[in-house]
């Protein structure tokens, strides 16, 4: 990939970052003096992680309508049969009711269902909230849960409302496995983030230096895992894709953001024989090479789904991504679910995923100390995690799907959100931009 | 062996028929009196259902049966009864998460056939009250019916077929110190237990997941009577509940009977 747009920018700590003019140049090309300051703020506050799928309700009191006609004073005469009476009044003929001290809810709803002055009465269900973890720039992560806010980049548009993946609706249906491991093939992670120290099961292999130490020293592909699976609901930094899942580091890119296929195939047969689940490539070149198409048709063959980065120079898909039959190809939407004009096109995009302005971790090292390590980045390269996370997730709730199925989910489940001007499948997202919610949240058949 | 299964259960209705416990004559012989008779049903039925072990989900069966029960009356002691009829049922809102797209299926009531067969015995009097058994066995097979799985962005579909079995067995109690109503009483062990296939087929993703549900309440309770409207016409009506760990489900139903 020649043109990798990684913006850097950052901003983020009250002591720093306004004086600095972060340029990066990765193997894909772009550089960028671009900055951005993200706003500093406070943690969002302890938020429960809850679900609704466990149909609670309140042990002590029941909802009851009674009939229009009924009056007040047959309602209290009939409280006074069943040995209780009104909590609160709610719309209409809606009450709240004391559960009699003898008596179950289960019982108390039996026994009303019964009167012919009763229009309905149901059990006082506990409602939470969605999932919403407390990490600090969790509001900054538009592509998780775009509410229109501003985006992290002063002088950006506001994006649309639910221009994101739906990762919030999916959480509260699964938040992954630390079983299901990401292997994150790049230019390695720093081990030492504090979003991400928790989440690496091995310090992995260094293709590049040839040793077994795959630490990060250009900082894309830390901020690749930190998309894919930062450590989640830990009161700092960002939330990850895959909640619970973790990482396995790979370095196959040097500093400098290039590495050669060789390395790349090492590290595809390293993330195979060595517990991945997943494969993250977020990176490419634009010629073919039988080895490499070997090397993710192994991956495949050996059940593990490989997801690709399209590249950002507005022309040919690139390779590994290209490989149809055995990679997942994942082009770049932005906070309008539009397709930046930068995203690689061609039959082989499968899917979109937000690659705009989206933010995540950089090594600690990366802005100096007493920074705080995250940026905002830009490129295929950080859709690429968001469906790399999303398939972990699938995978952690579903081990037994191959990787066409779980290639087919991120497919079928895409929202179609060109659709205005290229309805179906097309060569610009493909399927479409990918949606947590529907891969992962049960589908109502009525 | 298996000879040995149908053979002891036919010894042992053969000494039933002859029993003298019956305060059957033993000189009308094993089988003096053979009437046919045939009754149309409507029961309704609601049971708190729990789909398979490990989930325990809950959701709530209910269920309308339309039937026609041909019946033989031997020595007007013993009843042979067979089911056929059609019934709908609706299985609540089931969850289904080892397909490739998990779906909820919420589908309102699915129609099938039902078969199934009861055996009556009345065994003994005392006083008033004429004291039995029954057993009733009904099978439903719903029929296979599809959906579309909406939200998608290519044509998908989920094909359902659920079954359900239904086993009751007790004691009854009729009352038969008036003419023409013979009110009654079931008292009896009542299991309900099925399954529901799900297949799904969206373009090249498919899979399947079969789900097992049982009744959460396994003892039946009965409240019902006999009309004899003439010699040859009767109706019958009863009532049940089953009470249970979350609850009370209940059941009611209704027929009309001729004898030829």
């Amino acid at each position: 990939m020649k043109t990798q747009r990684f913006l850097t920018i950052v901003g983020l700590s009250l002591v720093i970052i306004l004086g600095l003019n972060f340029k990066q140049q990765t193997r894909y090309g772009k550089e960028s003096g671009q900055r951005s300051l993200l706003p500093q703020r406070l943690a969002m506050g302890n938020f429960q992680r809850t679900s609704a799928k466990n149909l609670d309700y309140a042990q002590d009191h029941v909802l009851v309508k009674f009939k229009p006609a009924m009056s007040l004073q047959s309602i209290r005469a009939t409280l006074s049969a069943y040995k209780t009476g009104e909590l609160d009044k709610l719309i209409g003929n809606t009450y709240v009711l004391q559960i009699a001290d003898d008596a179950t809810v289960e019982e108390m709803i039996y026994s009303l269902k019964q009167n012919s002055a009763v229009e309905f009465v149901e059990p006082d269900y506990i409602a939470r909230i969605a999932v919403t973890p407390n990490d600090t720039f969790f509001p900054d992560q538009w592509a998780l849960y775009n509410t229109g806010q501003e985006l992290p980049v002063p002088g950006s548009p506001t994006g649309e409302e639910r221009a994101d993946i739906h990762a919030t609706a999916a959480w509260e249906e699964t938040k992954g496995s630390p079983e299901t491991v990401i292997a994150v093939i790049d230019t390695g992670v720093d081990m030492l983030h504090p979003d991400l120290m928790n989440k690496i099961v091995s310090t992995g292999w260094d293709f590049v230096n040839d040793d077994g130490n795959a630490t990060d020293d250009n900082g894309h592909g830390t901020f690749v895992a930190g998309l894919a699976a930062a450590e989640t609901d830990n009161g700092i930094g960002i939330a990850g894709v895959a909640w619970n899942c973790n990482i396995l580091p790979i370095k196959s890119m040097a500093e400098d953001g290039e590495g050669s296929y060789s390395w790349v195939i090492k590290g595809i047969e390293y993330a195979i024989d060595n517990g991945a689940d997943i494969i993250n490539l977020s990176l490419g070149g634009s010629v073919p090479s039988e080895a490499l198409e070997d090397a993710v048709r192994e991956a495949y063959f050996r059940g593990i789904p490989v997801v690709a980065s399209a590249g950002n120079d507005s022309e040919a898909v690139l390779y590994p991504a290209a490989y149809d039959a055995y990679v997942l190809a994942v082009a770049a939407t932005d906070y309008d679910d539009i397709r930046p004009e930068w995203s690689n096109h061609g039959p082989e995009v499968d899917v979109a995923a937000p690659g705009v302005l989206v933010i995540s971790c950089v090594p600690t090292w990366y802005f100096g100390p007493g920074a705080i390590p995250y940026a905002v980045g830009e490129g295929t390269s950080f859709s690429c995690p968001h469906a790399a996370g999303m398939a972990a997730l699938i995978i952690s709730d579903k081990p037994w799907l191959t990787p066409d199925d779980v290639m087919n989910i991120l497919r079928y489940t895409a929202d179609d959100v060109n659709a205005d001007e290229l309805a179906g499948v097309d060569d610009f997202i493909g399927y479409g931009r990918i949606n947590m919610q529907t891969a992962l949240v049960p589908i109502k058949i009525k | 062996m298996n000879r040995a299964k149908f053979i002891i259960p036919l010894l042992l209705f053969i000494f039933a028929l002859n029993s003298p416990m019956w305060g059957q004559n033993e000189e009308q012989g094993l089988i003096s009196d053979i009437r046919f008779s045939a009754g149309a049903e409507f029961e309704y039925f609601k049971r708190t259902i729990v789909w398979d072990e490990i989930t325990q989900d809950i959701s709530t069966l209910k269920s309308l049966l339309f039937t026609f029960l041909p019946e033989i009356d031997i020595n007007n002691r013993f009843y042979i009864r067979g089911i056929i009829g059609y019934t709908s049922s609706d299985f609540g809102a089931t969850t289904f998460r080892e397909l490739p797209l998990s779906v909820e299926m919420e589908v309102g009531s699915l129609g099938g056939l039902l078969i199934g067969g009861e055996l009556e015995i009345f065994m003994f009097e005392t006083g008033d009250f004429e004291i039995g058994g029954k057993a009733q066995y009904v099978y439903y097979s719903g029929s296979e019916k599809s959906w579309g799985v909406p939200g998608l962005n290519v044509e998908g579909s989920v094909a359902g077929k659920p079954k359900w079995n239904r086993l009751q067995a007790g004691l009854t109690g009729t009352y038969v110190g008036m003419r023409s109503l013979l009110p009654y009483i079931f008292l009896a062990y009542d299991n309900l237990w099925g399954k529901y296939d799900i297949v799904q087929s969206i373009q090249s993703l498919t899979g399947s997941q079969e789900r097992k549900l049982s009744s959460r309440g396994k003892f039946n309770a009965t409240l019902g009577s006999i009309f004899e409207l003439s010699e040859r016409a009767r109706l019958t009506g009863e009532f049940n509940i089953l009470p249970h760990s979350d609850g009370i489900d209940f059941g009611f139903a209704a027929g009309v009977w001729f004898t030829f």
